[in-house]
């Protein structure tokens, strides 16, 4: 061997190897450590591990709520108070919170007839006591079990029989009435003695500020004037059976006064209940008329009381405040969950309060935000100027809004404006064109008398008078027998020569064409 | 790894004592020519591994603490036996696998013999060097010393191993 270079040397030296430790201080070296390891892997350790870190994270996960609920919470009244704000720019109404109409003096209001001012009075008295002046009202149009009187539809004739029995009338229509004028002569007279007063405004009962008042505003006693409405037309049916259109008509003018007077309360209620009235009349109208019933100077007054009504503002107006309403239902919600536990319907309990006071905040200024939003959304449509087709055709601005991840989780049954709008429009336009068809029915009629026949076609009219509010266009019309036949396509913009469908149950404003 | 405050697991001393105790040993060995002693203190580094007082850091220097910790340590035992001596010394524990080769075998012995005769301090560096294959970085920080005092520990023990050695070559 050479020892070389350097290289070459450590190479050499290289070339030796170093010894390894013995096998078995292995488990010399370890033994001992082991048994003084701090890392013990004991069965507790895990779980107190565990448990320590599910308790970390669990505060950590709460924390991050809490923090995340009050940034939403904050994030939703800013979202509400821009929406409030945007309502407001729109020109509606918000601060207005009773939306007052102002009232004429007493003695011009119809609404300040003795026994309607105590009929209000008597409303508002509790469930559990008697309402005797309601239910005196009750048997002007029903039964003694409290069931009404059918009344026919599309100029049918009274059922005389059901009259009889229902009412415990007796003879002859032109009996039957002498004996109904009989029975209810308080009513009627006074009713009779109202129409020379020009106005019809109801003083004002809702106050939205007041959460109990708003949730479970009464009807303040209009719900009742239901009875008076079907009574006149029974009334009216009988007059014409009888051969008395003078009093058919005294019967239909009162019922359109007390139209009026309904739709001068600002809910939906009573636009509803209003239109409801006037449809109920309306067959009474139709018979009178294809009867020849009514001299030229009756037909005038009828025609007059069919004078337009703005249903675009009324509609706009209604659906304004019934929004804010809805709106603000959620702010009293928010303050008082108790009143969420009442239109949930299930009551109190621990189980339920809890579940009521978990609901953030935000919730609810988010579902109030929400209705204004699409209240000033459908009232920009509802206030557009043109046809009412527009309303129909804008269906999907009027939708019932979906319910959110919240709503489902809470199981809560959203209060929202969706299902109201969309009563409104349809019921208003129909309305809206049954006014028209009436007023031109009663121009029909009027021009029969002076010429003999009906005109051949509406071109003999005054254009404005013909016109469908509904479409734009002038109503569709024909003879036929002698008679004529006068209808709107209707929404569908179908025309299927003024088809009705026979199904019985069909809401009237889903006809396929609406027909006078 | 566990922190200082909190020891290491049993899995843990294993994997350490499965990667680096060879290392250890030899490092151990060439220091302090005593097995022996170089087992205490293999069992000393282990204690302090498993109890947490100290923390190995990075997984790649591992090896350089635990060799600096073998340092310390030998050095703290020198020092003792040093105090105490006196007694009758011990002989050297070879570091070196004996060989079948009679020739190596030879070889072996005269290195054995040879390094005895460095200062601890050299052998420290050339075991480290030659045979360990540690960069002269990494053993200034194990020995704790400027990388040039390594580098010349180093040429020094190569001199002298050289010129120890040279009858070995002679003869064989």
């Amino acid at each position: 061997m050479k020892p070389g270079d350097d290289r070459e040397f450590e190479e050499q030296l290289r070339g030796v190897e170093l010894r390894h430790p013995p096998e078995e201080w292995r488990d010399l070296l370890l033994q001992k450590a082991r048994s003084r390891s701090l890392f013990r892997e004991r069965k507790t350790t895990p779980r107190r591990k565990w448990s320590r870190r599910s308790l970390e994270g669990a505060a950590v996960l709460l924390s991050i709520l809490g923090l995340g609920t009050a940034a939403a919470n904050r994030w939703a009244a800013g979202v509400r108070h821009g929406a409030v704000e945007s309502f407001r720019l729109r020109g509606n109404l918000f601060d207005e919170a009773k939306f007052e109409v102002p009232l004429p003096p007493d003695e011009e209001n119809f609404a300040m007839l003795p026994l309607l001012v105590a009929l209000r009075k008597e409303a508002a008295l509790p469930e559990d006591l008697d309402h005797p002046l309601r239910t005196r009202l009750q048997r002007m149009g029903a039964d003694e079990r409290g069931r009404s009187i059918k009344l026919p539809k599309q100029r049918a004739d009274l059922d005389l029989e059901a009259v009889r029995t229902g009412l415990g009338l007796r003879g002859t229509a032109a009996e039957m009435l002498e004996e109904y004028d009989r029975k209810h002569a308080d009513v009627l007279n006074a009713l009779k003695d109202g129409m020379h007063r020009p106005s019809a405004v109801l003083p004002p009962r809702l106050d939205i500020n007041d959460p109990e008042n708003v949730f479970r505003a009464a009807s303040g006693g209009i719900l009742a004037l239901k009875h008076i409405s079907t009574g006149l037309a029974i009334r009216a049916g009988l007059a014409l059976e009888a051969g008395r259109p003078e009093i058919a008509m005294e019967s239909i003018l009162i019922n359109r006064r007390l139209s009026d007077l309904v739709m001068s309360e600002p809910t939906a209620l009573g636009q509803l209940l209003g239109w409801a009235f006037d449809r109920l009349h309306l067959h009474l109208l139709q018979k009178g008329i294809a009867a020849g019933a009514w001299d030229a100077g009756q037909l005038a007054a009828l025609r007059q009381a069919w004078t337009p009504r703005d249903t675009r503002e009324t509609v706009a107006r209604t659906l304004n405040i019934e929004g804010v309403a809805i709106a603000i239902l959620y702010d009293h919600w928010k303050r008082d969950r108790r009143l969420l536990g009442e239109i949930q319907g299930t009551g109190s309990g621990l189980i339920n309060e809890l579940k009521w006071k978990a609901l953030p905040g935000f919730w609810f200024d988010s579902q109030a935000a929400a209705v204004l939003g699409r209240t000033e959304q459908a009232l920009e449509v509802i206030r557009e100027e043109g046809p009412l087709q527009k309303w129909w055709d804008e269906g999907r601005t009027f939708s019932a809004a979906a319910p959110d991840l919240l709503s489902q989780a809470f199981q809560i049954e959203e209060y929202s404006e969706g299902p109201l709008v969309q009563a409104l429009v349809k019921s208003g336009s129909r309305a809206a064109v049954d006014d028209a068809m009436a007023r031109l029915a009663c121009r029909l009629a009027e021009y029969k008398m002076a010429t003999g026949s009906f005109p051949a076609t509406l071109d003999s009219l005054p254009a404005e008078e013909t016109l469908d509010p509904l479409s734009g266009e002038p109503f569709r019309y024909r003879l036929e027998e002698g008679h004529f036949v006068l209808y709107s396509i209707g929404p569908d913009k179908v025309d299927e020569g003024g088809l009705v469908h026979p199904k019985r149950l069909m809401p009237i404003h889903d006809q396929p064409d609406w027909l006078w | 790894m566990g922190g200082a405050k909190r020891g290491l697991t049993a899995k843990d001393l294993e994997r350490i004592h499965d990667e680096h105790v060879t290392a250890m040993y030899r490092h151990g060995l060439s220091l302090l020519r005593d097995e022996t002693a170089v087992r205490d203190i293999l069992q000393d580094v282990f204690l302090k591994l498993a109890e947490g007082r100290v923390d190995l850091g990075e997984k790649d220097s591992e090896r350089a603490y635990l060799l600096r910790m073998i340092h310390h340590g030998a050095l703290d035992r020198m020092r003792r036996d040093k105090v105490r001596r006196g007694h009758a010394e011990k002989k050297p524990a070879e570091i070196f696998q004996a060989s079948p080769d009679p020739d190596r075998e030879a070889f072996r012995l005269e290195l054995e013999s040879a390094l005895g005769q460095l200062p601890p301090e050299q052998r420290e560096v050339v075991v480290l060097k030659l045979w360990s294959e540690h960069t002269f970085d990494e053993i200034a920080r194990i020995c704790g010393i400027p990388l040039n005092t390594a580098a010349s520990r180093y040429r020094y023990a190569i001199d002298k191993l050289r010129s120890l050695l040279r009858p070995a070559y002679e003869e064989l």
